[in-house]
């Protein structure tokens, strides 16, 4: 039988890999993928819960949010990683520091 | 069989996140995270979620891959030294890893409050340390049924918004009383609550089948006109404050579908039985609950698209201009 712990443990481990990701990656695009495996691993989660303890599909609903907030993070984000990368010519997150003050 | 599947498709999902996450060949990244994509809608079916798993589908490996393949293209200057994708902070990050994963794991595996499913337990508490007692497995409807003091009566509850009439509902009842029968429990009545077309405040409880017609579909042939009536006479007809299940011909189980939350709570409260949770809710996300309970978000799901959309399509066109 196919239980919570399951998804949770599943969900965790995509957790912590995404945020591997997110930490060692000098490729703004990798980083960006870390993103995305982050937000499917919450999203299991929200689904798995609301299977298995709340009932009901508030947690599909929910789990909908985030995966268009996903997809409309990831074009605002590729387009301006793109945007960086026309005027510096990397992407590497730690070389672009126009910003530091 | 299902177990397998999952476990496969498990082990799918982890292995090309891990290859997401480990390989320097960006390219190779964006087609492992495709198959971990893929892996997680398949994780969807697995918990009912069918509509859920179409847009993982659709947005994700349609939509985001595609863009994110996009990116890579148009940022590797030339192609063959640009698609490393170099690393940094490896230990701090693995130890990071390593504490955060302990933690979410001890959460996940330890003792949860969260992984009891099916029951409502008698009054007298029998069926509460017969539950407790066998620790090593999860409260179920089997452990339940073996255990050596079994319940008088319990209701499982399956809350479903659609009547209790959906195809949903009929499987869901078909599920449940497969679970009995290969438990050993025969006497189990299908009891619907609805609300009364005349007075919408009153629930009419409706006793509809035992449970072993409801697994071979001969639900008349099952179940004797004398026994159906002494039941109906107990419960149907009566709202549901004047339940009064002490008087019905003692079944084990009754399975209450279709009842809303109120209803139900008068239900258990007029048993004494304490609910410990849901059966299951096998309920889809489909077009009647997007556009109708759900409308806003919806909507507001919908306006957040196309500002991302327009957003992209302006700093990208920015950036021609300049």
């Amino acid at each position: 039988m196919i239980t919570l712990s399951h998804f949770m443990v599943v969900s965790a481990l995509l957790f912590v890999f995404g945020m591997f990701a997110v930490l060692t990656r000098r490729n703004a695009i990798a980083i960006l993928m870390g993103i995305e495996l982050i937000l499917n691993s919450a999203n299991l989660n929200f689904v798995a819960f609301s299977r298995y303890v709340v009932g009901g599909v508030a947690g599909q609903m929910i789990a909908v949010f985030v995966i268009v907030l996903a997809a409309a993070e990831a074009a605002v984000a590729l387009a301006i990683i793109l945007d960086i990368y026309q005027k510096l010519g990397t992407i590497s997150p730690d070389e672009t520091r126009e910003l530091k003050g | 069989m299902s177990l397998v599947l999952f476990y496969g498709f498990v082990g799918l999902a982890l292995t090309s996140a891990l290859i997401v996450v480990t390989t320097r060949n960006i390219v190779h990244a964006a087609f492992a995270l495709m198959v971990t994509l893929f892996s997680v809608a398949a994780f969807y079916v697995f918990l009912d979620a069918d509509f859920l798993a179409v847009i993982q589908l659709l947005v994700y490996v349609g939509g985001i891959l595609v863009l994110v393949l996009f990116g890579v293209m148009m940022t590797s200057g030339s192609l063959l030294v640009k698609l490393r994708a170099p690393v940094r902070q490896l230990a701090p990050a693995a130890a990071i890893g390593v504490v955060l994963l302990g933690l979410l794991l001890h959460v996940s595996i330890g003792e949860s409050p969260w992984d009891q499913f099916v029951l409502v337990e008698n009054p007298d508490g029998s069926a509460a340390a017969a539950i407790q007692g066998s620790a090593s497995e999860r409260p179920s409807l089997a452990s339940l049924a073996t255990a050596s003091v079994r319940p008088r009566l319990s209701i499982a509850y399956a809350s479903t918004r659609a009547q209790g009439e959906g195809p949903a509902d009929r499987l869901l009842e078909q599920e449940v009383a497969t679970a009995l029968i290969g438990a050993g429990i025969q006497r189990m009545y299908v009891v619907q609550s609805r609300p009364d077309t005349l007075n919408p405040t009153r629930h009419v409880v409706l006793v509809e089948k035992r449970v072993t017609s409801l697994v071979d579909d001969h639900a008349e042939a099952d179940i004797s006109d004398e026994e159906l009536a002494s039941v109906r006479e107990a419960v149907a007809g009566r709202p549901v404050d004047g339940f009064a299940p002490a008087e019905v011909s003692r079944p084990e189980m009754l399975l209450v579908t279709g009842a809303d939350e109120k209803a139900r709570v008068a239900l258990i409260g007029d048993l004494g039985l304490r609910e410990v949770t849901d059966v299951r809710t096998v309920v889809g996300l489909g077009d009647s609950v997007m556009l109708g309970e759900f409308l806003l978000p919806f909507e507001v799901v919908g306006a957040l698209l196309l500002v991302a959309l327009i957003g992209a399509a302006v700093v990208s066109r920015k950036e021609l201009e300049a």
